[in-house]
């Protein structure tokens, strides 16, 4: 498992941070701050790309991204990390080329196993915050219920069509995912627009960014709706399921 | 007793003709419950919905209470 770099930044990432650091706020000490950061992306598909590419370009120190399938002709459409030369290449495999192409000074630690009840430990291993770009919701509350138990956040983020959602998990402070949705819909090919998963994964790189630097808030306690026909992004508030069987007071 | 419906995406077409958005407050008798809201607005019962009242994820049976809030959208799973 690599560390990230302690070290002060090098004077060629005080040259390709530098816009992101002339924001308010934000400085030397911010842009440390985040390559110091270690992050659990949960699936190389049409969320994990934006995610992990913009999580690199800004910067994080090292990025686990975790995914079992591999790219198929018919992923093209919205899975960026990926290309008809990468068909048939493990996805987390093939995102470490994308990423560290695009940035060489992020560390990216490819797995390629699938998140089970057995493995989910292992896999997330020791971060600062777990990135939800599943496709699946049972999978996902395997993630949930380890996030909870151990006290890392979680950025949760679903996508169909043009339409997505999306909320910042830190429980005891927020509601956790089974709070919000306690079934597990069951898997089918569903309708999906590259740009929609773009949208939904930017929203949750952003949030990771805040999160992780310190600057600004994140979307405790409110879901965001987002209707791309409409372009309308709705912040519904939730509050804790009183019996929630997985971050519930009972527990 | 009055409430507030907000639907979402493809379920907008089930709110009360007229309503020019995504939310309509509608009057309901006493003790009505969130399926018997779901129905009398004739969303089929086959679309899986995830539904929050006031913020709280909500069932079929939960009783609806004056000037709540009740939110009904479709769970998005893909990634």
């Amino acid at each position: 498992m690599s560390k990230p770099s302690s070290k002060p930044l090098t004077e060629n990432e005080k040259i390709r941070y530098h816009r992101q650091m002339i924001f308010p706020g934000w400085g030397e000490k911010t842009q440390e701050k985040l390559k110091k950061s270690r992050v659990f992306v949960a699936g190389a598909g049409g969320l994990g790309s934006p995610v992990s590419l913009y999580l690199a370009v800004a910067g994080t120190g090292v990025i686990r991204i975790c995914d079992f399938g591999e790219p198929e002709l018919s992923n093209l459409n919205r899975q960026i990390l990926h290309d008809d030369s990468r068909i048939g290449k493990n996805k987390a495999l093939s995102a470490k080329e994308t990423i560290e192409r695009i940035n060489p000074d992020v560390k990216v630690e490819p797995l390629k196993d699938k998140i089970t009840r057995e493995s989910v430990s292992f896999l997330v291993g020791e971060v600062d915050l777990i990135i939800d770009c599943l496709d699946n919701f049972d999978t996902r509350h395997i993630l949930n219920r380890y996030a909870v138990q151990n006290s890392i956040p979680m950025i949760h983020a679903g996508v169909y069509g043009m339409q997505g959602q999306l909320t910042f998990i830190k429980t005891p402070e927020t509601p956790c995912l089974w709070c919000i949705n306690a079934g597990s819909p069951p898997p089918v090919v569903f309708p999906i627009v590259g740009a929609t998963a773009g949208v939904m994964g930017c929203v949750q790189a952003l949030e990771a960014i805040k999160y992780l630097s310190g600057i600004g808030s994140n979307l405790l306690g409110t879901l965001l709706i987002w209707d791309g026909t409409s372009m309308e992004f709705n912040h519904l508030p939730q509050k804790k399921t009183p019996d929630c069987p997985v971050c519930g007071d009972a527990l | 007793m009055d409430i507030e419906i907000k639907l979402f995406f493809d379920l907008i077409k089930y709110l009360p003709s007229g309503t020019d958005s995504n939310t309509a407050r509608i009057s309901v008798a006493e003790g009505t419950t969130v399926g018997s809201l779901i129905d009398s607005l004739n969303i089929p019962s086959e679309i899986q919905k995830t539904i929050l009242v006031n913020g709280v994820k909500a069932c079929n049976e939960t009783i609806i209470n004056e000037n709540d809030s009740i939110a009904v959208f479709p769970p998005m799973a893909g990634g």
